[in-house]
């Protein structure tokens, strides 16, 4: 399946009018968009406002797509930087409340599919993301679960590939010390 | 290159075949350096077990759903917080200017004797002594504090009387009589402020 035609032509659909191809570029989408923002921000509800977010700027800027990049890097561009956002907002937020509990507020793992043993390596998974310092956060993430390569992650953050792989050799030694630790 | 870089890039795959075939060798003779790799694999054996990780259809179905009933409610909600906003500003802007009349207004207590011929500048309080001139009933309403301070405001305008005689207001009043006093409050609310007041 070539993506790129078919984001094409769903594109080239939705914006003669066929809300349907729309709603066939969102649902191919909308797991990558809640999973990339759910690693990040930890939190269901905050996930599913970044989707809602991310859907929003499809709905009225893919008219303004021409397809220098991939969909998927465009979408993904901006679920990157609205999930930052959401990050810093919610520091902000914490701050001004005095709340300086990190731990998660809503998990929402009843929407999630998995069993008794993979909720566990889940919840353990996120809290060991949830100590990585954002920077380093971001691109183990986009490494290891979103598969990227150093240069697709350069441009979607443009970032140099040079500070991402410093930042990501460190991302994963810090992880595999957490979870030694956990272990003990 | 570094142990844990060597390892990643060689778990990421990012190693040149010689490169890999000489970090194999060297784990095989190095326990250490296979202990140390076993740790970096466990985490990637755990992100792997992850990356199946799949929403459920209740979940996936509502999505859309939210995002249209957004789209309709966001209108609304985008005049009404514009409103809001509007109303907010002009709100501030009311406020600001109240506050700068209040703090601009200079305004006195006129029970406040005190404040009030302080606040006066010298053609006033000249006016106001002036007023004063030989009305007896006048002065003898107000309270002795409030002519104190009336004569401050006139040993102020009078320095000169002050200078000349090398004296302060209270040490005048602490020396002198009550018919004494009498008699110089009504020579001050008198006299041609350019004379010289007799003690």
């Amino acid at each position: 399946m070539n993506f790129k035609s078919d984001d094409y032509e769903l594109i080239r659909d939705f914006l003669s009018g066929n809300q349907q191809a729309f709603n066939n570029l969102a649902r191919k989408y909308q797991e990558k968009i809640y999973w990339h923002a759910r690693r990040m921000l930890g939190d269901h509800d905050d996930a599913n406002e970044i989707v809602q977010q991310v859907l929003l700027v499809m709905y009225s800027k893919l008219n303004s797509f021409n397809f220098s990049s991939s969909l998927y890097t465009w979408i993904f561009r901006i679920t990157y930087t609205r999930s930052l956002n959401q990050l810093k907002k919610n520091k902000l937020k914490r701050l001004l409340t005095f709340n300086f509990n990190e731990d998660i507020e809503n998990h929402g793992y009843e929407n999630i599919r998995q069993d008794l043993e993979s909720k566990e390596r889940f919840i353990k998974m996120e809290k060991l993301l949830s100590k990585l310092p954002t920077k380093q956060r971001e691109i183990f993430i986009m490494r290891n679960f979103d598969e990227l390569s150093f240069e697709e992650i350069s441009n979607i953050t443009g970032k140099s590939v040079g500070a991402l792989k410093a930042n990501y050799f460190h991302a994963f030694k810090k992880m595999k010390e957490l979870m030694k630790k956990n272990e003990d | 290159m570094k142990t844990e870089e060597r390892i990643i890039k060689y778990l990421d795959d990012e190693l040149t075949t010689e490169e890999k075939i000489a970090f194999e060798k060297e784990m095989e003779s190095s326990k250490e350096l296979k202990l140390e790799f076993q740790k970096y694999v466990s985490v990637k054996e755990e992100i792997e077990k992850l990356k199946g990780s799949r929403l459920k259809s209740d979940f996936i179905d509502s999505v859309l759903p939210e995002f249209y009933n957004r789209m309709r409610t966001g209108k609304k909600e985008t005049i009404r917080k514009s409103l809001s906003y509007a109303f907010g500003v002009m709100l501030l802007f009311i406020i600001g200017i109240a506050v700068l009349r209040i703090f601009f207004n200079n305004h006195i207590d006129p029970n406040n004797i005190e404040e009030f011929t302080q606040a006066l500048n010298e053609n006033q309080k000249i006016e106001l002594l002036e007023k004063f001139n030989g009305n007896s009933e006048v002065y003898n309403l107000i309270p002795e504090n409030d002519i104190a301070n009336l004569l401050e405001a006139d040993l102020e305008i009078n320095s000169e009387v002050a200078e000349a005689y090398d004296i302060g207001y209270k040490e005048i009043i602490g020396k002198l009589s009550d018919n004494e006093l009498e008699i110089v409050y009504q020579e001050i609310l008198n006299k041609n402020f350019l004379e010289e007041v007799p003690l």
